[in-house]
């Protein structure tokens, strides 16, 4: 099968060459290659994986072709993976061959798309099948898609197909359909709706439902669960768009799922166990915005609505859907160490973003975020008043502050001794297991030329849980088109008191983990090359979240498209 | 009209719902003992979970079924640090290499279920959710080969002797080897539970001394169906072992590649006995 999709790829390739003379045709692509060089460094922890004890290299690389003609969308992908850890933070995963293949041709209002496909319904909330290369999220369904635009307001779809595993597919079988359509009550008005309703059911296969009988015929009779081949979730959404109003609103319920509970009490007195239980998750967020201010309200609520192609996936591995996070995602160093991943057993959240504009050299922002467990247990705040000064186009001046207040046993399976008297002083008694922050932050852009610009950026992160307090500059010179040089430094700060703490919590104390880097931007290319040092953390996107192991080596990134 | 047809056509994806119940089946085992290879930690707060699951697995199938060693190494990072109230360090660099030799260490806990390889995985020791599964798999299968031990030792001067009897049901081709480990049982000392540290937490099944090579003695005979091949091993006891609480573990297993080092048949047997 393999060498059959590699013949394909060739095929394509050759057939992109010989289209280049054909004036309908239109071929776009595009390339893009990790290289990571490893170094040792036990001072740091990087050690005791494959890629630092003797593989000293790994790569991952991605070149995507897309072909054009005849009413005909093709496209195929090379994914490569060489001594990767990417996939498993600590080990080594090597693979290549066709990542995705896909074929897609409109039949008059009938779309027909086959191969793996990327698609949601709604906000993901009961399907998504989407790429995250920096998580290894590629979950593409393996099947084929049908889609009818009934006019040029509504349409609807139906697909089914199996969930990409890397080179393979799990076991379960997904289908769906939905409904979208757009509504615009009175042309007069500024009020649109655009409604839609989905459903998708998913079939375990009968290796999964094997392994879910085995699992619970060991339970004691208390523990002791039913299953079911069939889960059905469903999803009904709308946004309302009134002036400067957009309210999306999204409910959805998805029936009995056996699923892993890590927090499920077990007879035996521990905890984690398959569970069977029905969920939903409703998801709302408000924006109003005009000239000068913005504003988004959002709020959810989840209740057992992780969905998944087997029961025993957990973290990035196996999903269906994909639930909205309620925090926003922090782009500067350290006030984005500590990033929650959304808990999709049970969660309550609420996140506010406002954007406020005083005039053209002044603007102010505010997040709040706040995000609990369906029992009230706090497991994230953060509060980040923001503010951005312009001066003339000459220079600007962002600076902000981050209050956090973190959950450390849920997110990252860590814990944290209390502080009786926490180094932040408002925090009064840092409470255990928390992780309590203060992160100032600033970044200054200045442009010597539009040619010319030098950008520096520095944080400060106070803390006396997990590693301790950390500090993080950077400075980076942009000479456009082409060229782009910076250096960086994350230190640990030492512990006043280091013989009062254990040697876990002082274990990086006085490291410094420089970088240094260089960018060469081509038009659609870009180059890169750095030394990098960079701690342990947690990496995420969109509420998506992963280990971030200890990095020292060399990186070389290759980005283009054409 | 298109679209009621097309909010049909989506209700009908929802029909024929009723569900046939999945029977769940009493628990069968044969004559396979399955070793489970636990990564564990003093400073790991979940792994007293793994620990309280790997019980309850035992008692679902038989403490004869199933050989539970606890491993303690350095491989796992800070998991493995040791607490202000720790007695003991039960990490060496003996037990660090056999847990590189069996695979990658990607989380804590987590357990090499017979050394067996799970699609999709890039190591030998898997995360709780996977236990079960390949744990069913692996007891169900009829062992391959008979792994016998017998046990002699003499208090006065701590000398242990360890005779092992292997009989092959059927003619076994390629490498085996044979891996012999001393564990030691209900030890009590310092533990992270949680993010609490509890003192007196009651250790159990734990790596304490690899007999062997790391990587297993190779089997030169000829394991055909019908032979018996014996081996045997003396080891002196070092002073702290309690000898009460201490196991001899034999297994044989395949020899090398990250998915051919599963183990056919296990053997665990206390000292004293």
């Amino acid at each position: 099968m393999r060498y059959l999709l590699l013949s394909a790829f060739w095929t394509l390739t050759a057939a992109c060459i010989w289209a280049q003379s054909d004036n309908n045709a239109r071929i776009t692509g595009n390339l893009q290659t990790n290289a990571n060089f490893f170094i040792s460094d036990s001072a740091i922890g990087a050690v005791n994986t494959p890629q630092y004890d003797y593989q000293k290299f790994g790569a991952e690389s991605w070149l995507n072709l897309n072909y054009s003609n005849w009413g005909f969308d093709v496209g195929v992908r090379f994914d490569l993976f060489n001594n990767s850890n990417l996939l498993n933070p600590t080990g080594s995963y090597t693979d290549e061959g066709i990542g995705r293949w896909f074929v897609k041709k409109e039949v008059g209002p009938l779309e027909l798309e086959a191969g793996y496909l990327y698609d949601q319904i709604g906000s993901g909330i009961i399907f998504r099948a989407y790429e995250e290369r920096a998580l290894m999220i590629d979950n593409a369904l393996y099947g084929v898609k049908a889609a009818w635009n009934i006019n040029e307001n509504w349409k609807v779809k139906g697909f089914t197909g199996r969930v990409k595993q890397q080179f393979d597919r799990y076991g379960a079988v997904v289908r769906g359909a939905a409904i979208d359509g757009f509504i615009k009550p009175d042309s007069a008005r500024n009020l649109t709706l655009a409604p839609g309703f989905g459903v998708v059911a998913r079939t375990f296969d009968d290796q999964t439902v094997q392994d879910i009988v085995n699992t619970i015929a060991t339970y004691p009779p208390q523990d002791s669960i039913g299953a079911q081949y069939n889960t059905y979730a469903v999803t009904l959404y709308n946004t309302l768009s009134a002036g400067a109003f957009t309210w999306f609103i999204e409910g959805a319920y998805k029936t009995e799922d056996v699923m892993f509970d890590p927090f499920a009490p077990t007879a035996a007195g521990g905890s984690g166990r398959l569970v069977n239980e029905d969920g939903y998750t409703v998801y709302t967020s408000l924006s109003y915005g005009t000239k000068g201010f913005g504003a988004t309200l959002e709020a959810k609520r989840t209740e057992y609505f992780s969905f998944r192609t087997t029961p025993f996936q957990t973290g990035v591995q196996g999903p269906i859907n994909y639930l909205p996070p309620m925090a926003r995602q922090n782009t500067f160093r350290l006030p984005a160490r500590f990033a929650p991943a959304t808990q999709e057993l049970g969660e309550q959240g609420i996140q506010l973003d406002l954007r406020y504009a005083l005039s053209k050299q002044w603007e102010f922002g505010l997040n709040l975020s706040d995000i609990q467990r369906l029992n009230g247990e706090e497991l994230y705040r953060e509060i980040a008043p923001e503010v951005t000064f312009k001066k003339d186009r000459k220079w600007q001046l962002l600076a902000g502050l981050q209050f956090l207040h973190y959950n450390m046993p849920v997110y990252q399976g860590k814990t944290d001794k209390e502080d009786p008297e926490d180094v932040i002083p408002w925090v009064g008694v840092g409470e255990e297991g928390y992780v309590d922050a203060f992160t100032p932050y600033a970044e200054w852009l200045y442009k010597f030329s539009p040619k010319k610009s030098l950008r520096v950026e520095a944080q400060y992160l106070l803390t006396d849980d997990e590693f301790g307090s950390w500090v993080n500059v950077l400075a980076e010179v942009g000479l456009a088109p082409h060229w782009l040089f910076y250096a960086s430094d994350m230190y640990k700060i030492k512990h006043k008191n280091p013989e009062e703490e254990s040697l876990d919590k002082t274990r990086f104390d006085g490291i410094h983990y420089p970088s240094v880097g260089v960018v060469y931007t081509l038009k659609a290319t870009r180059l890169s090359l750095a030394y990098v040092k960079q701690v342990e953390g947690i990496n995420c996107a969109g509420g998506i979240c992963r280990l971030e192991p200890t990095f020292h080596g060399v990186r070389i990134n290759i980005n283009t498209s054409f | 009209m298109k679209k009621y047809a097309a909010i049909a056509l989506l209700a009908a994806t929802l029909t024929a719902c009723e569900e046939k119940t999945i029977l769940i089946p009493e628990l069968s085992v044969g004559d396979r003992i399955v070793l489970i290879e636990e990564l564990t930690g003093v400073n790991c707060p979940n792994c007293p979970d793994g620990a309280i699951e790997l019980s309850s697995l035992q008692e679902a199938y038989g403490k004869e079924n199933l050989v539970i060693v606890s491993i303690h190494s350095a491989l796992t990072g800070s998991f493995s640090n040791l607490l202000p109230p720790s007695r003991y360090d039960f990490r060496t660099a003996e037990i660090d290499d056999l847990v590189g030799g069996i695979g990658a260490v990607e989380q804590v806990p987590s357990a090499a279920i017979n050394r067996a390889a799970k699609a999709g995985e890039t190591s030998l020791f898997l995360g709780r959710t996977d236990w079960n599964a390949i744990l069913a798999n692996q007891i169900a299968q009829e062992p391959q080969i008979g792994v016998f031990l017998e046990t002699t030792y003499d208090d006065a001067n701590r000398k242990l002797s360890i005779n092992i009897n292997l009989a092959p049901d059927a003619t076994l081709n390629g490498e085996h080897r044979l891996s012999v480990y001393i564990t030691q049982d209900s030890i009590v000392d310092a533990q992270n539970i949680e993010g609490f540290i509890e003192p007196n937490y009651l250790h159990r099944h734990i790596l304490r001394d690899v007999v062997s090579s790391t990587s297993g003695d190779l089997i030169g005979e000829p394991l055909t169906a019908g032979a018996l091949i014996q081996k045997n091993y003396q080891v002196t006891l070092p002073a702290d072992y309690d000898t009460k609480h201490c196991s001899v573990v034999a297994f044989v297993h395949r020899g090398s590649g990250f998915d051919n080092k599963e183990v056919l048949q296990a053997v665990e047997k206390h000292v004293l006995d």
